[in-house]
């Protein structure tokens, strides 16, 4: 990875209204234990990457956008490959944030991952 | 146009000699209902430039019946709702006398005719007209008319929500047509209840429905109808997240439906500034406080 590679994240159809996903999609839960997990782009294109959440892990998803690892770095997180669960897994990491500096992080991620525009969108081609 | 008068309405074919309306078309009325309540709300702001929305509760204050508009309809919206309903007689007129009129409605509007009348046959007509006017006659060749007016014209978009069926790029059916608001909150808020635990990705807390009523209900009764609608989207602890974003201006609340109460997180894209709060949406002085704060962020206070 690189500071260009692309790290695609999947989006849960209800996390879109109005063609707009919300800023939860780069927000951690409490199983991700700080590190948020993502798709390694140079591994792996994004419409294979919804294909192997939605039928090799069986999760619904509706698309895919992307932040680069340069932008998170930009952000204070670090990026690492962690091939342990599949080969193209990666994790973002958020450790040691909290309140609001995590709830700026996130949105600061959605907004970038917005501006690139969608990678993937399940039932169309994305030009 | 109409007054406060009657609605006569007739079905003409052999089935309905005996002068009884079968029960099958009852959704046909509450189909022409919804068609009314469209066009007069399409009218209501084309006559209010400066309203993004209705007034609270339009729709649920329309009530209507085949003797006409009723008196506990809303006197202010009774007048758009009357010349709805003369748009829509209007449109059927026409369009039975000239197939290439101009109907003066919106396609959306035109795609409520897969609704009202689908229960038609060959030979039956169902004539809608006022007191001392020439009724309009719906058979199923006006109505496929009208309907490829609607298909003309491209009435699909990613706001609307239609179930429809195509042969080629004819429309031909819908089981339910409804163009709403693609914010409208009670919408939105009703399509969380087809959510189940697990989610999201195995886990997370499907929002409940009791809770999902009472938001909508607050939402609808307490949030000012001028202040900007949020995107709403469920959270993985089972409430529901409300968000507004203006230029670097983002608004995350996050509202817990069984306490009843929301964490409001304001914060300048652009700075360090920010803000947070917690609400009682209880309370409605709360509600009046986010709308305010909304509409201050939003520029339009």
């Amino acid at each position: 990875m690189n500071d260009a590679t692309l790290l695609h994240r999947q989006i849960h159809p209800d996390f879109v209204q109005a063609g707009t996903i919300t800023s939860q999609v780069f927000r951690l839960t409490p199983k991700d234990k700080g590190r948020l997990s993502v798709y390694d782009g140079d591994q792996i294109t994004a419409d294979e990457a919804w294909r192997h959440y939605t039928s090799e892990l069986g999760y619904p998803s509706c698309g895919v956008m992307a932040v680069s690892v340069g932008e998170c770095k930009a952000l204070g997180l670090s990026v690492e490959s962690d091939p342990a669960r599949y080969p193209e897994h990666a994790v973002i990491i958020f450790e040691g944030l909290r309140g609001s500096a995590l709830k700026r992080k996130s949105d600061a991620l959605t907004v970038a991952a917005d501006n690139r525009g969608w990678q993937y969108r399940a039932g169309e081609s994305v030009a | 146009m109409s007054g406060a008068g009657f609605i006569q309405l007739r079905l003409t074919g052999p089935r309905f000699e005996d002068g009884q309306i079968p029960l099958e078309f009852l959704g046909d009325l509450a189909a022409l209902r919804e068609m009314i309540i469209d066009v007069a709300r399409w009218r209501f702001l084309q006559e209010n430039p400066g309203r993004h929305r209705v007034p609270k509760g339009f729709a649920e204050s329309v009530s209507l019946n085949l003797a006409g508009v009723e008196k506990g309809s809303a006197a202010p919206i009774i007048p758009y709702v009357e010349r709805a309903m003369d748009s829509v007689v209007d449109a059927i007129s026409s369009t039975g006398s000239d197939e290439g009129a101009d109907v003066g409605l919106e396609p959306s509007h035109l795609a409520h005719f897969s609704r009202v009348g689908r229960g038609l046959k060959d030979g039956e007509a169902m004539e809608f007209g006022f007191p001392g006017r020439r009724p309009a006659r719906l058979t199923q060749e006006t109505r496929h008319r009208l309907l490829s007016k609607a298909t003309a014209n491209g009435i699909i978009n990613r706001e609307a929500r239609y179930d429809v069926e195509f042969r080629g790029n004819q429309l031909v059916e819908a089981n339910e047509v409804s163009l709403l608001d693609p914010l409208d909150v009670s919408a939105r808020l009703e399509e969380f209840k087809n959510m189940k635990n697990g989610w999201f990705e195995g886990d997370g807390i499907a929002p409940s429905p009791d809770g999902l009523d009472w938001l909508a209900s607050e939402f609808k009764r307490q949030y000012a109808d001028d202040a900007p609608s949020p995107r709403l989207y469920p959270t993985f602890e089972g409430g529901v997240q409300a968000e507004w974003s203006f230029g670097s201006n983002a608004i995350v609340l996050e509202i817990d439906l069984s306490e009843r109460t929301a964490d409001w997180f304001w914060f300048d894209r652009d700075s360090d500034a920010e803000e947070e709060r917690r609400l009682n949406l209880d309370d409605g002085d709360e509600w009046v406080w986010l709308a305010n704060e909304v509409r201050s962020k939003a520029g339009t206070e």
